[in-house]
């Protein structure tokens, strides 16, 4: 067959509904869909400053919830504890889950498992780990039988050997904040050092670099920034957390700075106050939530400046 | 997960006492001829898995001249370069046979400290690969990992490096830039830099020039006559005309054997196997 045939001229001008149509509608669903996502969340968030601004004053700050006027600032410096806690727990046993997931798990079905055990742990309700934390660290059960007993036991053992006492504490709260987090660093740990090239790793091990080498000095600073986010929406997370807090932390009306003694949060005082018949207390939980969001926003963007800042510097 | 450890079979155990393995001290070589060899390769098998990708080469690389390896896409050359620095280690299920002298060590010797080895024997990859550091972090990085101490030494190493890769003048003036800013052809003599900042005896080039344009091309080729002085390099080119350019000897490979090696010259226009001379003459390729 001769192969300079000249092929049918083709009508660009021919129309067709059907995509069309498809791909109209499809834009207008997603885009009706996003605005009402949005519209909703602002209507959340406006309706909180609307009802909680009315409380903002110093006394909020500097007051405790049983003088006059009421304040909360033992909720607010036990909110910090309990996400420092959680974090100095949480960040370097998550990281170091998502450091061995990416870079040392073997490949097949035990890494697999683990994987699937993360991803189950971050979608499990806190509440869970609240109960836990309570079972293990805050009661003492009347024996030590069975393995419930034994991861007691040893609980109690390494508790005193710290100087931590039995019963709600701050402790115990930051502890099931902790076990919140893990699996979200880890996971997002992992996904982010897989994102690394693996150029970058050729390249360092190329120039006589050990395996902990190029993690600590390539892989690791090249995936700083998702890491770094990765943290703040997990201490974001559980800054939010109140079921877990009820088990652990409980909660206090004075001001402690002592993680061994029951430690009040914000989350814990709006859900208290939010219940309440008083109108003022129930402001009072609003101006909470305000100041909650606040302080969660103003930290995340704190933490972005000052990462961005040092990427300037060095790079 | 990529990086795994590869059992190395070593069919080569005759030698004793004559061996140095690389831990930390420079080998004493042997014997006069292995002073004028860099690279001894003998009885190399690779394997990736149940495929053999390199069969049976034999090769000897000389001190401080540059050799090309050729050869058509697919053929071994990069497995073969990549066995001089055991960068086959990283690739799982790769195993290699025979054995790897260099300057009459043999690299595959149980003991052998990888690290100092890859030390000694740089490597520049096909696409430029610089960190995502600055252009003097970069050049600092391998003689921090090797121990170099104090802020002024490893000023003057770096310094020294760029120069010798010819990119002192173009860079001097923002040291502390991202590496990532530079051009393909200044990243590549950047990471030319940084292979012999802690002075390598070997540098491995695997088409260096092939990311970048004709200009940047003869620049690093010029880098690599003026290296060659001092450095062995073994280059992995599919440009002909490069060959000829830089390397005293080249290597023809085809389907994971070594057709036949020796002068450049005489590879291209005298060669004595009809595969060399189908390929020198683009009947293949
Ligand atoms: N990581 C790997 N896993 C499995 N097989 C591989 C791997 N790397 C290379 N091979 C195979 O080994 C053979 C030689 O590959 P190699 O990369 O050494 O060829 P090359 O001569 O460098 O080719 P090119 O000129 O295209 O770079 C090929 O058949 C290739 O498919
Ligand atoms: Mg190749």
């Amino acid at each position: 067959m001769p192969s300079d045939i000249t092929p049918a001229p083709t009508n660009f001008q021919h129309h067709e509904w059907g995509p069309r149509l498809v791909s109209a509608l499809a834009k207008i669903l997603c885009t009706a869909a996003a605005a009402v996502a949005l519209l909703l969340l602002f209507v959340i968030l406006g309706y909180m400053v609307w009802k909680g601004i009315g409380g903002l004053h110093w006394s909020f700050f500097t007051n405790l919830p049983l003088e006059e006027p009421m304040g909360m600032r033992n909720c607010i410096v036990g909110t910090v504890i309990l996400a420092a806690i959680a974090s100095l727990i949480g960040v370097p046993i998550g990281m170091l889950c998502g450091i061995y997931l990416a870079e040392y798990s073997p490949k097949g079905w035990s890494t697999a498992v683990i994987r699937l055990t993360l991803d189950v742990l971050a979608g499990t309700p806190t509440i869970l780990f609240g109960v836990v934390v309570y079972q293990i660290v805050v009661v003492r059960p009347q024996n030590y039988n069975g393995w419930v007993g034994h991861i007691s036991l040893w609980a109690h053992r390494v508790q005193s050997w710290l100087g931590i006492t039995n019963g709600y504490s701050g402790w115990a709260g930051g502890l099931a904040l902790a076990l919140i987090m893990v699996p979200i660093i880890a996971r997002a740990t992992e996904e982010m050092l897989r994102l690394v090239p693996l150029s970058h790793r050729e390249a360092s091990a190329g120039l006589g670099a050990s395996k902990a080498e190029t993690l600590w000095r390539v892989v690791l600073p090249t995936a700083k920034a998702g890491i770094i986010t990765g943290i703040m929406l997990a201490i974001a997370r559980v800054a939010g957390e109140t079921a877990p807090l009820f088990f652990t932390a409980f909660g206090n009306d004075t001001m402690v700075y002592n993680p061994n003694r029951q430690m009040p949060s914000l989350t814990e005082q709006i859900y208290n106050y939010s219940q309440s018949d008083d109108p003022h207390w129930r402001a009072q939980a609003w101006t909470a939530s305000l100041v909650l969001v606040s302080m969660v926003l103003v930290f995340s963007a704190a933490v972005r400046i000052a990462t961005r800042k040092r990427r300037i510097r060095t790079h | 997960m990529i990086l795994a450890d590869t059992s190395t079979d070593i069919s080569q155990k005759a030698h004793g006492a004559g061996t140095h393995g690389l831990t930390g001290t420079v080998p004493v070589t042997t014997s006069a001829t292995a002073a004028r060899q860099a690279v001894e390769v003998q009885n190399l098998e690779v394997f990736y898995g149940q495929h053999r990708a390199v069969h049976n080469v034999n090769l000897k690389i000389n001190h401080r001249e540059v050799t090309a390896f050729i050869g058509p896409s697919g053929c071994g050359k990069s497995t073969i370069l990549r066995c001089f620095n055991r960068m086959n280690d990283l690739v799982k299920h790769c195993r290699v046979q025979g054995s790897v002298k260099i300057h009459g060590a043999d690299i595959y010797a149980r003991g052998t400290d990888v690290m100092e080895l890859r030390k000694r024997t740089g490597m520049v990859f096909q696409k430029p690969n610089p960190f995502p550091k600055s252009i003097h972090e970069n050049v600092a990085y391998p003689l921090r990992i090797h121990g170099v101490r104090g802020k002024a030494v490893i000023a003057e190493k770096v310094e020294k490096s760029l120069r010798l890769a010819g990119l002192w003048d173009e860079v001097k003036d923002r040291l502390h830039a991202s590496a990532l800013s530079l051009s393909g052809g200044q990243q590549q003599r950047l990471c030319i830099a940084r292979a012999i900042a802690v002075d390598p005896d070997v540098l491995l080039m695997d088409e260096p020039c092939s990311a970048l344009d004709p200009i940047a091309t003869k620049t690093i080729e010029s880098l690599i006559n003026e290296l060659s002085k001092t450095i062995t390099i073994v280059v992995v080119t599919h440009n002909m005309h490069q060959a000829v350019r830089v390397a005293h000897q080249t290597a023809f490979f085809y389907m994971g054997n070594l057709v036949e090696t020796g002068p450049t010259d005489k590879i291209f226009h005298n060669p004595v196997q009809h595969q060399t001379l189908a390929y020198v003459t683009g009947q293949f390729g």
